[in-house]
C-alpha cells in the first residue's frame, strides 16, 4: 500500500508534466506570433514562408497600401455623408442621388483594385508555389472567388467582370 | 498499528486463553447460514472503481506493472498535450488569419 501511494501520484504527476511539456513544444512556433508588433504579418511570413529579408519589403508594402487605403476610405466616407444630405432632402432617386451612388460605387471599386494589385504586388515577394498559394488564400477571403478559380474558369458571355 | 510484544511481565493471558473451554452450542443450521451470507455477499454488484482501485494497488506491487502503468501515463500525457498544442495552433492561426484579411480589405466581415 504504501508502494502504491508513491506510485499512483507519481504517474499522474508524470502525465501532467508530459501534457505540460508537450503543449509547450507544440504551441510554442504560435504563441509568440502573437506577441509580435504586427502579429498579422508575423503569421504572414510563418504560413507563406517569406524570408525575413522580404519582410521588411512586405510590411513597407503593407504600409503604404494602409495609409493610401485609409485616404480611399476617407473619401467614400466624405461622399456618403454627401449622399446621406440628399436622401433626407427627397422621397425619389433624383439624379444627384443617382450620381452619387455611381461615385461611391466607383470609390469601392477603385479600393477592390488596389486590393487586389497589393495582393499581387506581395505575392511577388515570395516564393512562387507560395504565391499562388496566398493569391488563393487571400482572394477566397476578399474578394470571395479563389484565384485558381478565376484563373480556370472563362468568364461568363457578356459580362466583364466575375460575380462576386 | 503496531502488534502487541509478548513480555514476561504483561497480563498472563496465555494461560486464561489455554484453561478457556467453550460450552455453548452453535446455532442450529449454523454452517448452512455462514454459507448462505457468503452467497449473498458473492451476489452484490461490484463497483467497478473500487475494483479498479484494488486492482491498482496491487498491481503497484510488481514492477512490471508500474512500468506500464508510468509508461501509459507518459504516453497519454504527451498525446494529451500535443492534441492540446494543435487545437491552440489551429485557433492562433485561424485568428492571424482573420486579422491579415481585416488589415487589407476595408469590407471585410471576416473575425469581426
Amino acid at each position: 500500500m504504501k508502494r502504491a501511494a508513491f506510485i499512483i501520484p507519481g504517474g499522474v504527476a508524470l502525465a501532467a508534466l508530459a501534457w505540460w511539456v508537450s503543449y509547450f513544444v507544440g504551441s510554442a512556433p504560435t504563441c509568440c506570433l502573437l506577441r509580435e508588433p504586427a502579429p498579422e504579418l508575423a503569421w504572414l511570413q510563418r504560413e507563406f514562408k517569406v524570408s525575413n529579408h522580404d519582410l521588411v519589403r512586405i510590411k513597407q508594402l503593407h504600409d503604404d497600401y494602409a495609409s493610401d487605403c485609409a485616404g480611399r476610405c476617407r473619401n467614400i466616407d466624405a461622399k456618403s455623408t454627401v449622399l446621406k444630405g440628399l436622401l433626407a432632402a427627397t422621397n425619389s432617386v433624383t439624379p444627384q442621388i443617382e450620381g452619387a451612388l455611381r461615385e461611391i460605387a466607383l470609390l469601392r471599386v477603385e479600393c477592390q483594385v488596389a486590393m487586389l494589385r497589393h495582393f499581387y504586388v506581395v505575392s511577388q515577394t515570395m516564393p512562387p508555389p507560395q504565391a499562388h498559394r496566398y493569391l488563393d488564400w487571400v482572394t477566397t477571403r476578399t474578394l470571395g472567388a479563389g484565384h485558381s478559380a478565376m484563373m480556370s474558369s472563362p468568364l461568363p458571355a457578356g459580362n466583364e467582370h466575375p460575380a462576386h | 498499528m503496531k502488534p502487541i510484544e509478548p513480555s514476561k511481565n504483561s497480563f498472563p493471558l496465555q494461560p486464561l486463553l489455554r484453561a478457556w473451554q467453550v460450552n455453548s452450542t452453535l446455532p442450529p443450521r449454523f454452517e448452512e447460514q455462514v454459507w448462505l451470507r457468503i452467497a449473498q455477499q458473492e451476489a452484490l454488484p461490484v463497483q467497478p472503481l473500487r475494483r479498479f482501485w484494488e486492482w491498482l494497488v496491487a498491481g503497484c506491487a510488481r514492477p512490471s506493472f508500474t512500468f506500464a502503468y508510468a509508461t501509459v501515463l507518459l504516453a497519454a500525457g504527451l498525446a494529451g498535450g500535443l492534441w492540446h498544442a494543435r487545437l491552440e495552433t489551429t485557433r492562433v492561426t485561424a485568428t492571424l488569419g482573420a486579422l491579415y484579411v481585416r488589415a487589407v480589405n476595408p469590407y471585410s466581415i471576416e473575425g469581426r
